[in-house]
């Protein structure tokens, strides 16, 4: 089954009469069950592909399919959970009230709700924290509530926006531990980033996607070499697609 | 429905916990409790006194705290970034729109019935009587205040926060002089200009209509034909302040 299904995905944003090409005809395939790194280098158009499937903005052209109904059915939104790039969430929201708010929406009975609240809270260690205001949640802490919010709905799908980047090095260890366990929950990850290290460590599958275009897509073992790291292996695609185009 | 309710909820659970709600309040009791003290120097108008400035006041208050609360709630989602988290569940525009406006509701009519007890209060002690008849201006403050939410929530759906309170403020000020445009169209001369000038009397909401302060604070009577009249067409243009709300959020987007 696929989870994630694009067919010439294209935006242009307009600003001032000038026209930028923020994706250029994204036809991408991410299968379900694997975490999938969708990386590139800044302003590749990572975020706007995500925003995109998840409707935050229209497609200039193309479509799209999400756990294989096209993106704008509300259905899928059951089945997803998102972690944008820096998370933004109710500061003045303890962790219990944000996934009580987020669980609400979501329609989840009260009793199932409150056990599932606990068993995020505890996944994510933030028991201790919870009802401490977000404004006083370190970066890190900030990254795990937002991980537990993805997970309130038990999607089929996660989308996470760069979920590592601005972490210490232990943050990014839970933060990693954390999506593999998603994974290993049968949950297909969608992880959006440009830190290569980390992607090479979590992902099974990636796509590289350079000035709106997708540079390369497979599994990762099938497209690096035994001695390559896939830092080598991305400079080389974007080095190399470059030099198509001159 | 219940996300629509959800959403509300979380409007009022932000808005509770910012100290300038209070602030308001506390300042309106304050000015209505103050207003006694005119007893002194005003023999025999001070129950009149303290009806009008109790009114006055709560209206005022109300005003402040509608614009604040609905002119803010949106554009915090926005410029905050949450409403993409929201976005990316299940929650579809009107619902999200429908959720900020009643949030904002909710608010404005809590800190309007805390004020209202406590002028009713206030004037009971003075009076040695329960002024039911107080609820006749208090009701209306209270369709004034939903109408200038829509207002400002309408506003907040393609400006910032600031600028939406100030053309909130402006829309309050020119709706309460709006019911002099017909005397000042019958005098131009210009067709322009009467056109202008009847557009915006029937753009503009007419809060004079809901201004029935002044009779009952003086003791004349006021029908309740007249205020479930002024109810409905509170209700008529709120009605369409949203679905303008609506029209123009359905294609805004939040990357």
């Amino acid at each position: 089954m696929l989870a994630i299904k694009t067919e010439s995905l294209t935006k242009i944003y307009k600003s001032g009469g000038k026209e930028t090409k923020a994706l250029k005809d994204l036809n991408l395939q991410v299968s379900s069950n694997q975490i999938y790194g969708f990386l590139g280098p800044n302003g590749a158009g990572k975020t706007t592909t995500i925003n995109i499937l998840l409707g935050l903005t229209a497609p200039t052209a193309g479509t799209a399919w999400i756990l294989e109904k096209q993106i704008g059915n509300i259905e899928i939104k059951q089945k997803i959970g998102f972690l944008p790039q820096s998370p933004y969430f109710y500061e003045s929201f303890s962790s219990v009230e944000l996934l009580n708010f987020y669980g609400k929406i979501f329609k989840i009975p009260r009793k199932e709700r409150c056990k599932k609240i606990e068993e995020l809270l505890d996944m994510v260690g933030l028991t201790e924290s919870r009802k401490i205001p977000l404004r006083k949640f370190s970066r890190g802490m900030l990254q795990r509530i937002g991980i537990a919010q993805t997970l309130i709905n038990d999607p089929d799908l996660v989308f996470f926006d760069e979920p590592i980047a601005g972490l210490d090095p232990m943050g990014r260890k839970e933060v990693m531990d954390t999506i593999l366990n998603i994974k290993k929950q049968g949950r297909t990850v969608f992880f959006c980033s440009h830190v290569l290290h980390d992607a090479e460590m979590l992902c099974d599958s990636i796509g590289i996607l350079n000035k709106g275009k997708l540079v390369v897509s497979g599994k990762l073992k099938d497209l690096l070499d035994p001695k390559e790291s896939l830092e080598e292996y991305f400079l080389k695609s974007i080095e190399k697609k470059e030099g198509e185009k001159s | 429905m219940s996300i629509i309710l959800t959403i509300a909820q979380s409007v009022y659970q932000k808005v509770i916990k910012s100290k300038i709600l209070y602030v308001i309040v506390v300042f309106c009791l304050f000015a209505i409790a103050y207003s006694t003290l005119y007893s002194a120097v005003t023999a025999g108008e001070e129950t009149k006194l303290m009806k009008d400035i109790g009114l006055a006041g709560i209206a005022v208050a109300a005003m402040l705290i509608s614009i604040m609360v609905g002119s803010t709630a949106i554009p915090m989602e926005i410029e905050s970034r949450t409403i993409q988290t929201l976005i990316s569940k299940p929650v579809k525009k009107h619902e999200f729109i429908l959720g900020q406006f009643l949030g904002a509701v909710y608010v404005s009519l809590l800190s309007i019935a805390i004020m209202a007890v406590g002028f009713v209060i206030i004037l009971a002690i003075k009076t040695h009587m329960l002024n039911l008849v107080m609820f006749k201006p208090l009701i209306l403050i209270c369709f004034e205040a939903i109408v200038l939410v829509a207002v400002s929530v309408l506003f907040s759906t393609f400006c910032s926060s600031m600028v939406s309170s100030i053309l909130a403020i402006v829309v309050y000020i020119a709706g309460h002089l709006s019911y002099q445009i017909p005397f000042l169209v019958e005098r131009a001369g210009n067709v322009v200009t009467k056109f202008v000038g009847l557009l915006l009397y029937y753009a503009l909401p007419n809060f004079q209509y809901f201004n029935v302060k002044a009779p009952v604070a003086h003791g004349i009577y006021v029908p309740w034909g007249l205020i479930f009249g002024v109810i409905l067409y509170g209700a008529i243009y709120t009605a369409i302040m949203l679905l303008v709300s609506l029209a123009i959020f359905k294609n805004k987007d939040f990357a």
